[in-house]
């Protein structure tokens, strides 16, 4: 009997890159496993800075300092930017624990 | 009736003091003009000097808008008090005091009333001090400058007219012409 928890493959995150890997890897028959642990991204609504042009932001993209403070951890991504950050999982949303470094 | 001259009187105390109360904070508020801050507060001669220097950084010219067109102090203030750490917002309003007063001791008026030429001999000073972190002054400057720059070439009129802008920055497709 083949293991339940078995897969040829896991993907971990449903982005751009693991979303299409996850098909690829679908469509040529391996046992395929997608893992996500962020929010369901509506097409459109979900999307609330995309048609913004660069001028229209706030700082001009760049960060709060306030924010930038109350997520150490999220703030170290090139991608955590005023576009970008209603993507991201807040440091108080998902507490970060690192013993040591790696 | 006494008691009804009573309550006319109440009434008209309570009118009064309800309605001091609603315009009060509105009589206290005496700069409107300033902009208001979170986290540091300047005043009003400050903010001119400082739409003043914006100005010098980025001049007005006869083909194309200026630092006070695009409302550069404003964006200078928002900028520091938005996005700096409280050590640097407090090195920021030293050096922005510290400016006043050298220009103050240096041509004995406030940048606001200076000319061009002594205005442009004051940032050449501090210009060389950029890199010293003692020179509050300078520092100030040297904030002011990056977000002055920031707030012009990131401005749309800046982005439009001299960058050509485009949302997508490819050349047009044509779908019918194969690659």
């Amino acid at each position: 009997m083949p293991d339940k928890n078995k897969f040829d493959a896991i993907v971990l995150g449903s982005g751009m890159s693991g979303g299409w890997s996850a098909k690829e890897l679908c469509e040529r028959g391996l046992k395929t496993l997608l893992l996500e642990r962020g929010r369901d991204v509506k097409h459109l609504k979900d999307y609330p800075t995309t048609n913004m042009l660069p001028w229209e932001f706030e700082h001009r993209g760049q960060i709060p300092y306030a924010i930038k403070k109350e997520n150490p951890v999220v703030s170290r991504c090139y991608a955590f930017k005023e576009d970008a950050m209603h993507f991201f999982c807040k440091d108080k949303e998902h507490p970060y624990v690192q013993v040591k470094t790696f | 009736m006494p008691v009804n001259i009573n309550r006319r009187k109440a009434i008209q105390s309570i009118l009064i003091v309800s309605a001091t109360a609603v315009l009060f904070p509105y009589c206290r508020e005496a700069d409107k003009s300033v902009m208001q801050l979170k986290n540091y507060n300047i005043n009003s001669n400050q903010q001119d000097m400082l739409a003043e220097l914006c100005e010098s950084i980025l001049p007005k010219t006869k083909n194309f808008i200026g630092a006070k067109d695009l409302n550069a102090h404003g964006f200078v203030l928002k900028m520091m008090d938005d996005c700096q750490p409280p050590e640097k917002q407090k090195l920021f309003t030293a050096g922005l005091k510290a400016f006043n007063d050298l220009c103050d001791k240096k041509f004995n008026s406030s940048f606001v009333k200076c000319k061009a030429t002594q205005r442009n001999e004051l940032l050449t000073q501090l210009k060389k001090g950029l890199n010293d972190e003692i020179n509050t002054a300078a520092q100030f400057y040297g904030f002011t400058k990056v977000y002055t720059l920031q707030c012009f070439t990131g401005s749309k009129e800046y982005m439009t007219a001299i960058k050509k802008y485009k949302i997508v920055p490819a050349g047009n497709f044509k779908g019918c012409v194969k690659i």
